[in-house]
C-alpha cells in the first residue's frame, strides 16, 4: 500500500455521519427490483407460509402493512400498534462490492472515500430495516469481507470494517466477480461500487453476478479529473496500478479526444446495463455522497 | 573536379553524431500519475492516426540538420571546382607594367636576364611566336588603367610592335581594373582565355576578380625599401622654419642601414645614416631652417630589386602671384583684406580705359567698386553694387534695409557665417539666367551671386559694402580670399597653404592657367616635351608615368610639378596572389590550362536554403506536437 494513500486517507475524513443524515437513512429501505418486481416471490411465498419462519423483531405499524401480523399484545402495553417481523418476509440481503484497487485513492475527495461513504450509508439502511449485510472488497482477486450481518446492533462492525479497507493493488473484475458469484448464497441486491477502469473484463464480471440471479446495481465513482483532465504540457504519464508510463505532449486537442474516449465508455456501460437490466449509476467525486444516496438510489427507486 | 584548400576543416563532420545523439534527447517531461493509462493511450492513438507523417517530419528536421553540419564542413574545407581549360579562339594577354615590374630579377632568374618587365615581354614574345593561326590575341597593359595596344589579331607582326611598345611605368598598378574590361572583351565568346603575365605583387579586394584568370609569374620573392611618403610644411607662423617628413617602409624580415639624403637644388640638406626596422615602416622627421624654395630630393642609397621607390621628389616653388585690379574711388575695408592675401600683386585704379579683352590679358582678376564696368567678354571679374550690361543679371530696385540670414549651397560659401549682417539700400541681384548661382540672401532677395561661362567667371555683390556691417564681420575676409581663389586660381590648380605641390604617378596634373593662355608646354622627367591646348583657361597632362619633376613655363618662369611613386602596396614586391597558373612550354605554348573557380559562395547558398527548410520543418514539427 502507497504511503500516498495512507496519507490521502489519514487526511480525510473519518466514517462518521451527522446525526441529520442517520436519520434520514434509517427512515430509508432498500427495495430490490427483482423482489419488488416479484421474480423471487415463489422463493419468499414458501417461507411466508409460516413453517420455520423466523420472528425478529416489531415495528411501528404503517398503514397498508397486513393486519394480521399485528401484535395485539405488544400494541395494548404501549397503546399503539406494533408489526411482527419475520426474517422470511423482509429478508433482502444486500452484497456491497467494494473497489479497492490503487486507482480508487485519486481524486479529491478520493473515489475510495466516496466509496466507502456510499457502502456504509447503504449498509446502515439495510442494517436499520433487518437486512442483511454483506460487504466484499476485490481488487485483482476477491478480498477478505464482512460475511452477511443482520441487525443495527451491526451497524459499528461495518464502519469499523470499512474504516480498515484500502486502496491497493490493480483492478479486475472478472475473477473476484465471479469468485463472488460463485459462493453458496441466495440471490440479494449486489451493489458494485468502483470506478470501472483498469481492467477490460468488466462485463464478464457482471455476467457472473447476474447469472447467480443477483439484482445487480453499478455505481460508478469517478473523480473530476478522470472525466475532465486539466492537465497540459509536456508530460509523462504514469499508471498508478501497473507503473506503465507514457510520454505525450497534451494540449486541447489531445483532451479532447480523451473526453470522447471517456464518454464512448460510459456509453458502453450503460448500453450493457440497460441490455441486462442492471441499474447504473455514475456520479463524481464532486457530488457529496449524501446526494448520491438519497437521490440517485432513491430516484432509481431502490430506496424508499 | 573538386579539390580543397582547407581539407582539415572536414574534421567539422564529427558534429554529425553529436547532431544525431541531441536530435534523439528527449524533452524534459513532468511526471503526472494517473489513475489508469488506458483512455490517453486511446487519444494518442487516434491523433497519431492522423498524423502519420509526424515521424516523417522528424526525420526530415535530422536530415537537414545533417546536411547543414556537413555542407558547412565543406564550405570551410575551401573547395573549389577546377576544369581544363582548352586552347581558346580567342586569348587576351594582360602584360602587368606597375612599378613593381621594374624589380631586378632574383640570383636563380638573373639567366632571364633584366627585370621582371623585360622577363614578361619575352614570356609574351614567346607566346605570340606560338601562336596557333586559328587564335586570335588581344594585347593589354596594366598599370593604374588598363591600356589596349592591340585588338584581337592573328597577325604576329602588329603583335609584335604593339608589345613593343609597351613600356614599364612607375605607377600603382590596379590589375582589377585590367580583370574587368578583358572578361568584358570576352564575355560573348565560350572557347577564351585571359592570361595575366605578371609578378603576382598585388592585392585583390575579392577572389572573384581573380577567377577564370590565368597567371604567368615572373620573378619571386625579393628585399626591397621604399620611400612611401615625402612631404615638408612650415612650422606656425615662422617663414624660415620647415620640417621635412620621410616615411620609408622595410619589406625583408632584418633590419636594414641605408644612408638617406634630402637635397634641395642639388645640395644636401640631410645625410644621414638609418636603420630601418624589418618588417616596419619608419617615419622620421628633420627640422630644417632657413627660406625652403626650390626642388627637394629625397633618396635612400640602398641596392635593393626596386630603384623606383628609392626615390621622392618635392617641390617648394612660390606659385606666381595673381596679378588683381582693384577700380574703386576708395575702399579701405577691401583694400586692407586684398592686402593681406598671399601671393597676389593689387594694384587700384579710379578710372578705367582698358576694355574687357585687354583687362583678361593683363589681370587675372579686375574688381569692380562702384564703378560701370565694361561688358564682360572674358577673363574674371568682382563686381560691389554694379554689374556689366552682357552677364544675363542686373541689380534691382534699392529694396531698403535688409539683414543677411540665408546662405547659399555654393562650394564658395561653404562653412561661412553670413547670419547678421545688415545692409543699408540693398539692391537685390536678379538673374536671368541659369548660369547665375545664388551666395547669400535676405528671405527672397539675393545679395551675393556667382557667374561663369565660357572663359568668363563673375561674383556681384548687390549693395555698397561701406554702407553695411559685411566689413565687419568674420565673414568678408574669408570671402574675399575665397572668391578671390575661384576667380584667379593658384596655378597647378593647387592653392596649398603649406606650398608643397606633389602628384602621384599616373594620375593626371591639370593645370588653371587664367583666360590668357592658350597652350602650355610641359617636360617630363625623361625631357620629352608635349604641347597641350589651354581650353577654358585649363590644360590637363596626362603621361605622368615616371617619377619626377615635370617642367613647364609661365611668364618666362620655368616651374616644376613634383610626381612620385610613394605607394606602400606597390613597394612590396614580393608576389600575393593566388591565382591560376598557366602551363606554358618552353616554346611558348599555352597548353590546356586548370582554372579553379572557389565554390564557398554556391555552398554558402545552399547552407542558406537548408537553414530556411529547417526552420519551416521544425515549425511544423511544433505545430503538429
Amino acid at each position: 500500500m502507497s504511503a500516498r494513500v495512507d496519507r490521502a486517507i489519514a487526511d480525510e475524513e473519518p466514517l462518521v455521519f451527522d446525526d441529520g443524515f442517520l436519520k434520514k437513512l434509517e427512515r430509508l429501505q432498500l427495495i430490490s427490483q427483482k423482489i419488488a418486481k416479484g421474480a423471487l416471490r415463489g422463493e419468499h411465498a414458501t417461507r411466508r407460509r409460516g413453517r420455520g419462519s423466523e420472528f425478529t423483531d416489531f415495528r411501528a405499524y404503517r398503514p397498508g402493512d397486513e393486519v394480521r401480523h399485528i401484535d395485539w399484545n405488544i400494541s395494548s402495553r404501549l397503546d399503539r400498534l406494533f408489526l411482527k417481523l419475520f426474517a422470511s418476509e423482509e429478508d433482502l440481503t444486500l452484497h456491497l462490492l467494494l473497489d479497492t484497487s490503487e486507482s480508487m485513492a485519486f481524486g479529491t475527495p478520493s473515489k475510495f472515500d466516496h466509496a466507502r461513504r456510499v457502502c456504509a450509508a447503504l449498509a446502515i439502511v439495510g442494517l436499520s430495516h433487518f437486512d442483511r449485510v454483506s460487504i466484499s472488497p476485490f481488487n485483482v482477486a476477491l478480498q477478505d469481507g464482512l460475511p452477511p450481518v443482520k441487525s443495527r446492533t451491526r451497524i459499528a462492525s461495518v464502519l469499523d470494517f470499512l474504516r480498515q479497507c484500502r486502496p491497493e493493488e490493480r483492478t479486475d473484475f472478472e475473477t473476484p466477480l465471479t469468485e463472488f458469484s460463485s459462493r453458496p448464497q441466495r440471490p440479494g441486491l449486489v451493489i458494485v461500487v468502483s470506478d470501472l477502469l483498469g481492467a477490460d473484463n468488466l462485463f464478464r464480471g457482471l455476467d457472473a453476478l447476474r447469472w447467480h440471479q443477483h439484482d445487480v446495481v453499478v455505481l460508478q465513482l469517478l473523480s473530476d479529473e478522470e472525466v475532465t483532465p486539466q492537465v497540459d504540457g509536456v508530460l509523462r504519464l504514469i499508471d498508478a496500478e501497473t507503473g506503465d508510463d507514457l510520454r505525450l505532449v497534451v494540449d486541447a486537442e489531445l483532451r479532447r479526444l480523451y473526453e470522447t474516449k471517456v464518454n464512448e465508455y460510459f456509453r458502453t456501460v450503460e448500453a450493457y446495463c440497460r441490455r441486462t437490466r442492471a441499474a447504473y449509476f455514475r456520479a463524481q467525486t464532486s457530488i457529496p455522497f449524501e446526494d448520491i444516496v438519497l437521490k440517485y438510489f432513491r430516484q432509481a427507486a431502490y430506496l424508499r | 573536379m573538386i579539390e580543397l584548400s582547407y581539407p582539415l576543416a572536414l574534421l567539422g563532420l564529427l558534429s554529425l553524431p553529436l547532431i544525431i545523439y541531441l536530435h534523439n534527447l528527449r524533452p524534459r517531461h513532468t511526471d503526472v500519475r494517473i489513475p489508469h493509462l488506458s483512455f490517453w493511450l486511446e487519444a494518442k492513438a487516434e491523433r497519431d492516426r492522423g498524423f502519420r507523417w509526424q515521424k516523417w517530419l522528424n526525420d526530415l528536421n535530422l536530415l537537414l540538420l545533417l546536411l547543414l553540419a556537413a555542407a558547412i564542413s565543406f564550405a570551410l574545407a575551401g573547395p573549389t571546382w577546377t576544369t581544363a581549360t582548352e586552347v581558346g579562339t580567342r586569348t587576351v594577354v594582360i602584360v602587368d607594367a606597375s612599378a613593381s615590374m621594374g624589380a631586378r630579377l632574383n640570383a636563380a632568374d638573373i639567366a632571364l636576364g633584366g627585370d621582371r618587365f623585360s622577363a614578361a615581354k619575352r614570356q609574351v614574345q614567346s607566346l605570340i611566336n606560338a601562336l596557333p593561326e586559328d587564335v586570335e590575341l588581344l594585347l593589354m597593359s596594366s598599370a593604374r588603367e588598363p591600356t589596349i595596344h592591340a585588338s584581337f589579331t592573328t597577325d604576329r607582326i602588329a603583335l609584335e610592335r604593339a608589345l613593343d611598345g609597351i613600356q614599364l611605368t612607375e605607377e600603382h598598378g590596379q590589375p582589377g581594373r585590367a580583370m574587368t574590361l578583358a572578361r568584358s572583351l570576352v564575355a560573348a565568346h565560350e572557347r577564351s582565355r585571359i592570361v595575366f603575365v605578371t609578378d603576382g605583387a598585388y592585392d585583390l579586394s575579392s577572389a572573384f576578380q581573380a577567377a577564370g584568370i590565368e597567371e604567368i609569374r615572373v620573378g619571386g620573392p625579393a628585399e626591397n625599401l621604399g620611400i612611401t611618403r615625402f612631404a615638408f610644411r612650415p612650422e606656425l607662423s615662422r617663414d624660415d622654419r620647415y620640417q621635412a617628413l620621410i616615411t620609408v617602409r622595410n619589406y625583408t624580415e632584418r633590419d636594414v642601414t641605408a644612408p638617406l639624403v634630402i637635397e634641395l637644388n642639388r645640395r644636401d640638406v640631410i645625410r644621414k645614416s638609418t636603420t630601418f626596422a624589418g618588417g616596419e615602416a619608419t617615419t622620421l622627421i628633420f627640422p630644417l631652417r632657413g627660406r625652403m624654395k626650390g626642388r627637394a630630393i629625397a633618396r635612400i642609397d640602398h641596392n635593393d630589386a626596386l630603384a623606383a621607390d628609392d626615390r621622392a621628389y618635392a617641390s617648394l616653388e612660390d606659385p606666381p602671384p595673381r596679378r588683381i585690379l582693384l577700380v574703386t574711388a576708395k575702399n579701405y575695408y577691401l583694400q586692407s583684406v586684398l592686402g593681406a592675401l598671399a601671393n597676389v600683386f593689387i594694384e587700384a585704379v579710379t578710372e578705367l580705359s582698358l576694355d574687357s579683352d585687354q583687362l583678361a590679358a593683363a589681370y587675372d582678376l579686375v574688381i569692380f567698386d562702384r564703378v560701370e564696368p565694361p561688358p564682360l567678354t572674358s577673363g574674371n571679374a568682382l563686381y560691389i553694387n554694379t554689374l556689366p550690361p552682357n552677364v544675363n543679371a542686373t541689380l534691382g530696385p534699392p529694396a531698403g534695409d535688409l539683414t543677411v540670414n540665408v546662405r547659399g549651397n555654393s562650394a564658395l560659401v561653404r562653412n561661412i557665417e553670413f547670419g547678421g549682417i545688415r545692409v543699408v539700400e540693398a539692391r537685390p541681384l536678379e538673374f536671368a539666367s541659369a548660369r547665375w548661382q545664388p551666395l547669400f540672401s535676405a528671405n527672397r532677395a539675393v545679395l551675393g551671386g556667382a557667374f561663369a561661362d565660357t572663359g568668363r567667371r563673375a561674383v556681384a555683390i548687390g549693395f555698397d559694402l561701406e554702407r553695411s556691417t559685411f566689413p565687419l564681420h568674420a565673414a568678408f575676409p574669408l570671402f574675399i580670399n575665397q572668391t578671390v581663389e575661384w576667380l584667379a586660381p593658384s596655378l597647378d590648380g593647387s592653392a596649398d597653404p603649406e606650398r608643397v605641390i606633389q602628384r602621384r604617378t599616373g594620375a593626371p596634373i591639370v593645370f588653371a592657367l587664367g583666360a590668357g593662355a592658350s597652350e602650355l608646354t610641359v617636360a617630363t622627367p625623361g625631357a620629352e616635351a608635349t604641347i597641350l591646348s589651354v581650353t577654358a583657361g585649363e590644360a590637363i597632362f596626362t603621361e605622368t608615368s615616371r617619377a619626377g619633376f615635370y617642367r613647364y613655363q609661365v611668364g618666362g618662369i620655368e616651374r616644376a610639378v613634383p610626381v612620385n611613386l610613394t605607394n606602400a602596396e606597390e613597394s612590396d614586391i614580393n608576389p600575393r596572389t593566388a591565382t591560376n597558373r598557366a602551363t606554358i612550354t618552353p616554346e611558348g605554348r599555352l597548353l590546356e590550362s586548370t582554372a579553379r573557380q572557389p565554390l564557398w559562395p554556391y555552398i554558402a547558398m545552399l547552407i542558406l536554403a537548408l537553414l530556411i527548410a529547417e526552420w519551416m520543418v521544425w515549425a511544423m514539427r511544433r505545430e503538429h506536437a
